[in-house]
């Protein structure tokens, strides 16, 4: 496996976009002819390698500032060497990253560093607009009434049917994932074709870069990280005939900037289909990813506008390189969000999902059960207002290795909620999966309250009209 | 008194110190000069004065004391960080644990000096430091944008 499908091209690509030579993160560079070589030193009456470890030891929210106090410790502070002795001392640490679209479609990054509760905002992304010349016409766009609704296209079908509407807006439908401590945005729809490209940003020099291309455009693929490796599946492509449901996959390793090839998602429910009038019809679409222990679990659904059936879901195995269907008890039970879009993320090892079904201002956590193939309630309401409004009313977010869901409320406040687990085994040192196991069983569906979420407040900010897209964790 | 579990450390100005070898091992550099030259019971140490050579001492001692007992080990930190407040000091004792190989004390005083850092302007950071700020007016400002940028419109509302 792993045929090669780019090759490297990272030096030519972000040279313009970074001053900083975006080295492969994974590499340990030699120390000995780095900057603490260099005079003045960082601070005059210490040697630099005592420097750096007193600058290691430094709050990412401090860094700011300690990058003015002068050209050496700018460059110490954006070097790899320093974020590398971070994770040899354990100094690192978690911030979440979310993605708001404001009113025309421009995608803006905030940070939120939870001890300080300070948010910075991220520079904005390279316009990718401006730089992809291929323009083509609208015209491929037919076939949303096939795939553009709910599941995939909410952002666009409102932009079907107004003239040129396509071409004002920067891009839409892009995937966002992180690997290795930098965030990717990955293809997306650009004047209504999809994107190969790729951006990531790396928050150790605060800025963006290109990175190697996918193999074809994809937009609203779906990303997830297994074994260090960002892997993407489905989406839609612009085909010859219009728009196309992807079942290809493929697989990005930061170290090496290459993009790989991973089986196609075989979609074994949509090949039994009656007719191939309705097999024709429906179009199988990856609607979730995410990664499980040690394998990549990918929610589908059949899809014709404006009718989706879900299909339980494939599991791939990258050991044996091999696709199985996923187990059905957790395809029957993963609880689809708006658009039919299956949120889920992974703490301490366990499966959340959040259902938003059971009240209008409020939803339930559910928690999969690997050997029962069942999902479990969890008690204790996730306040979340505004569930319909919104095409991304809620982000979920493993975050302190706790459970987090992102609202934006109805006074435009975006709230990052944390769940406390109380339940009669918080004494135990570590939640292992087996006293977890042990305990859901006897909390069963109907909720027994020996378990709850207390949903606590951790952060918020005013969000006006921005909307909730996406959110990532980097811990470094 | 030469016992078999002792040894003297001679700071660079001259002063004698008596101090367990248990203790005094707990420097790998230290440890290492001890393995090397078995005869020996005097060890001069020609970078640390004696007034940084007694804190050294004074904390190999209570790490000693304190065994694996982490939360012990804490609370023996607190009591020896407690006072030191002098950046001259402190680089004396960084410096020191940097030299010595103390991987403990190493760890306690960068910290302390991180910490100092928190929350501090640039300008305090550079006189404490006494670092030139070598910026080009343009580079300080591109610094100073990229800073504006990030907390526009978010600490405000």
């Amino acid at each position: 496996m792993g045929a090669r499908l780019s090759l490297s091209n990272h030096k030519a690509s972000s040279s313009d976009l970074s001053e900083v030579s975006q080295n492969d993160a994974c590499k340990r560079q030699r120390t000995s002819s780095s900057f603490w070589d260099e005079d003045p030193r960082l601070i005059p009456n210490l040697p630099d390698e005592i420097a750096i470890q007193i600058l290691a030891r430094l709050p990412r929210v401090n860094h700011f500032n300690a990058k003015l106090v002068s050209r050496s410790w700018k460059t110490a502070l954006t070097s790899k060497e320093l974020y590398e002795l971070r994770k040899e001392l354990g100094t690192t640490e978690e911030w979440l990253y979310i993605l708001t679209k404001i009113d025309n479609h421009k995608l803006v990054w905030y940070a939120l560093d939870p001890i300080s509760q300070i948010w910075q905002r991220l520079p904005l992304m390279p316009n990718v607009a401006a730089e992809d010349a291929t323009r083509r016409g609208i015209s491929g766009l037919w076939l949303w009434n096939m795939v553009g609704s709910g599941i995939i296209g909410d952002a666009i079908r409102g932009l079907i049917g107004r003239k040129d509407a396509l071409d004002q807006i920067p891009f839409c439908g892009c995937a966002i994932g992180s690997v290795n401590g930098s965030l990717y945005v990955i293809g997306g729809f650009c004047r209504a074709s999809a994107m190969k490209r790729v951006w990531r940003y790396d928050p150790i020099v605060n800025s963006w870069s290109e990175a190697s291309s996918m193999s074809i455009g994809r937009a609203y693929c779906k990303t997830s990280v297994l074994n260090n490796k960002l892997y993407v599946v489905g989406g839609v492509t612009r085909g010859r005939g219009g728009l196309t449901p992807l079942q290809s996959a493929e697989v990005f390793d930061p170290c090496s900037n290459i993009w790989s090839e991973v089986p196609s998602m075989p979609f074994s429910k949509a090949q039994v289909l009656p007719t191939a009038f309705l097999a024709d019809l429906l179009k199988p679409i990856a609607t979730g990813m995410t990664s499980y222990r040690g394998k990549l679990y990918v929610p589908q659904s059949l899809y014709c506008w404006p009718f989706f059936v879900d299909v339980g879901g494939e599991v791939y195995d990258p050991e044996t390189n091999l696709w199985v269907d996923m187990p059905t008890g957790m395809g029957e039970g993963w609880p689809a969000k708006q658009a039919g879009t299956k949120l889920s993320v992974i703490v301490d090892g366990e499966l959340y999902a959040l259902d938003p079904s059971s009240s209008l201002d409020s939803a339930r956590i559910k928690v999969y059960d690997h050997q029962d193939d069942s999902w479990k309630i969890i008690e204790g309401d996730v306040p979340i207002h505004d569930l319909i409004d919104s095409e991304s009313p809620y982000l979920l977010a493993g975050f302190l290795g706790k459970l987090h869901v992102i609202t934006k409320g109805a006074n435009h406040n975006i709230s990052v909620m944390q769940a406390d687990r109380q339940n009669r085994f918080d004494s135990a040192p570590s939640t292992s999966s087996v006293t977890l196991g042990e305990s859901l069983q006897e909390l069963s569906e109907t909720v027994s309250g020996s378990s709850e979420n207390i949903w606590r407040v951790v952060a918020t900010r005013s969000a006006g009209s921005a909307e909730l897209v996406s959110c990532q964790i980097l811990d470094i | 008194m030469a016992e078999e579990n002792t040894i003297t450390l001679k700071s660079s100005d001259g002063k004698e110190f008596l101090i367990s070898k248990k203790a005094a091992t707990l420097s790998e550099t230290i440890k290492a000069m001890v393995e090397e030259d078995n005869s020996s019971s005097v060890f001069p140490l020609t970078v640390v004065d004696s007034k940084t050579l007694a804190d050294v001492i004074t904390f190999l001692n209570k790490h000693v004391d304190c065994g694996d007992d982490d939360d012990k080990k804490k609370s023996c930190d607190e009591e020896f960080m407690a006072g030191k407040d002098d950046m001259k000091d402190l680089f004396d004792l960084v410096v020191a644990a940097n030299y010595l190989d103390v991987k403990d004390l190493l760890d306690l005083i960068c910290g302390k000096i991180a910490d100092m850092m928190q929350g501090k302007s640039p300008e305090w950071v550079r006189k404490t430091f006494n670092i030139q700020n070598d910026f080009s007016p343009e580079e300080e400002a591109k610094v100073r944008e990229e800073y504006a940028w990030a907390h526009e419109g978010v600490e405000e509302d």
